[in-house]
């Protein structure tokens, strides 16, 4: 049988260093709070829409700024006006950051 | 700094995880019950954010899943059911075991589950996604369960779907269906009025002689009300009649007439939707019910209140104010509850994401679709989730352009749950 730990060791450093608050707290933090976004944004398999993964430019400025844009009502919107208002402007910058790096 | 030494000297950070203190190095075990949106979901990020680290059993009775969302549209003819359902080869490519078993027996105390074929599962942790059941009992004429057949309730998507639309493409012109709707709460609140549109759009363009009474035990449409009533009127005068209040006591089969608190109506063709109750395996497992119907949870781990180690998630829950039961709901628990589970097998106090988002889309006729959209949130204080006030809200109105989010909103949540299109194919015949 193979030793566990190589196997755990890469998993867990995400999940293990959130022990102390830091660049890998927000990171595990980010991608939690990002996991909401999926099953509109994800374009998995899917694009009927013409909707755009959260992140198609890899450029969190811009999505930071049209995220904010939504929470603020400022920019028009089928239904991303009403979600984005529930979250802190810190949350959407962690959202926004998360789904740029992930694209890169 | 090796991956190994960092994680390593994180552990100690956090106190030592229980599975790295003991002195074999076994992989932690989630077994997961139940394959809907939700068990799906949660199995697949369980085994996404451990990148495998954790080792996820999958017990699912059912060789494949059948959607809910967009299955009304098969009762129109606007689908077909077999693009509805889905194999889990997608779980089984991302490392999970799958069970097609029957849970027998579950003694949270061990945290094992007995199987029908005889087998013992152990885990350190077990997630219910029980979804949702019926209570028969409520409605006399159905108690026996070789009547049940007479009267489909096609809401649990599947062979009852093909049944209901199978009548009502037998129904002749002129011919009255009957739908009855119960009150809250209940699987998916918009799914009998989106029901409503769809086979009125289906007999306006096919049967337009035929008429739909929508008995509902409600005193008003709960869910998108003024799109719902504005849909009917426009495009369907004359075809759909809205009976408020009249509140299902039983049938007579014989007649095929349901009897309401207000009164019989008779109808050519009768879908009741019976009222609803956790699965039965929550009732098995002895799980705390609020209202004897569903299950109490706590609100930061999704353990089942009491029984520490047991986590839930999905329709089966007690929902907090304002919280539907929804696939897109299950989905977003789904997360939350891995990411609470995986944080405590590391030893650490779990942080899930404190957002949680719901959008359901309904269709009104074959390409226009309308939205519901709430978020809840998790308080520190009240240690619940709350609905956010100021958040959420409706579609303008009815659009093409949302009936395609509609439909992409699915695929996403299919993707979630069971993987690529290619994984997820159900096999004939499994």
């Amino acid at each position: 049988m193979k030793p566990a730990l190589p196997l755990l060791a890469p998993a867990l450093l995400l999940l293990a260093t959130h022990a102390a608050a830091g660049p890998d707290d927000d990171l595990l933090r980010a991608t939690r709070l990002a996991a909401s976004c999926n099953p509109c944004h994800a374009l998995h398999d899917h694009g009927t829409a013409g909707r755009k993964a959260p992140a198609a430019r890899p450029d969190s400025a811009w999505l930071q700024e049209r995220l904010l844009a939504y929470r603020e009502q400022r920019h028009p919107a089928t239904l991303m006006h009403q979600v984005a208002v529930a979250y802190s402007r810190e949350e959407l910058e962690l959202i926004a950051r998360h789904w740029a790096q992930s694209r890169r | 700094m090796t991956a190994r030494r960092h994680f390593l000297l994180a552990c100690l950070a956090a106190g030592c995880a229980p599975w790295v203190r003991g002195e074999s190095m076994a992989r932690p075990h989630v077994l997961v019950v139940g394959g809907g949106f939700g068990g799906a979901t949660a199995a697949r990020f369980l085994r996404e954010w451990s990148a495998g680290a954790v080792k996820v059993t999958l017990v699912e009775r059912n060789r494949e899943l059948v959607s809910c969302p967009l299955s009304n549209r098969v009762l129109s003819g606007d689908a077909r059911l077999d693009s509805l359902r889905f194999g889990y080869g997608g779980l089984r490519h991302a490392g999970i075991d799958v069970l097609h078993q029957d849970v027998v027996a579950l003694d949270p105390g061990a945290r094992e589950l007995r199987l029908a074929d005889g087998r013992h599962l152990a885990g350190d942790r077990i997630l219910l996604a029980p979804g949702i059941d019926f209570q028969w009992e409520a409605i006399p004429a159905l108690a026996d369960p070789d009547r049940r057949g007479q009267v489909l309730h096609a809401w649990k998507a599947g062979a009852q779907t093909l049944e209901l639309a199978r009548r009502i493409a037998a129904l002749r012109d002129g011919g009255v269906l009957a739908i009855s709707i119960p009150r809250p709460p209940f699987r998916c609140p918009p799914g009998p009025y989106e029901r409503v549109s769809l086979i009125a759009d289906y007999f306006r363009r096919r049967k337009p002689r035929c008429k739909l009474l929508v008995a509902d035990a409600n005193a008003e449409v709960i869910a998108k009300p003024d799109l719902f009533r504005q849909a009917w009127r426009e495009l369907y005068p004359g075809i759909v009649e809205y009976l408020p209040e009249h509140g299902l006591e039983d049938i007579d089969l014989a007649r095929g007439e349901l009897r309401t608190q207000l009164g019989p109506l008779r109808a050519d063709l009768l879908n009741v939707i019976p009222p609803q109750r956790a699965g039965d395996l929550a009732l098995a497992a002895g799980m705390p019910l609020a209202g004897g119907a569903w299950v109490e949870i706590d609100w930061l781990t999704h353990e089942a209140k009491g029984l520490p180690g047991i986590h839930v998630i999905g329709d089966a829950v007690a929902a907090v104010p304002g919280m539907p039961k929804s696939a897109h709901l299950a989905n977003q628990q789904a997360k939350r509850a891995a990411a609470a589970i995986l944080d405590m097998l590391a030893g650490r106090s779990p942080q899930p994401a404190p957002l949680l988002a719901n959008t359901c889309y309904s269709f009104v006729s074959a390409d226009d679709a309308v939205h519901v959209a709430a978020m809840f949130r998790y308080s520190d204080a009240t240690r619940r989730v709350e609905q956010v006030a100021g958040a959420g809200g409706l579609s303008v109105a009815r659009s093409a352009h949302e009936g395609r989010l509609a439909l992409d909103w699915a695929r996403g949540l299919w993707h979630e749950a069971l993987g690529p299109p290619g994984a997820r194919r159900a096999k004939a015949g499994a």
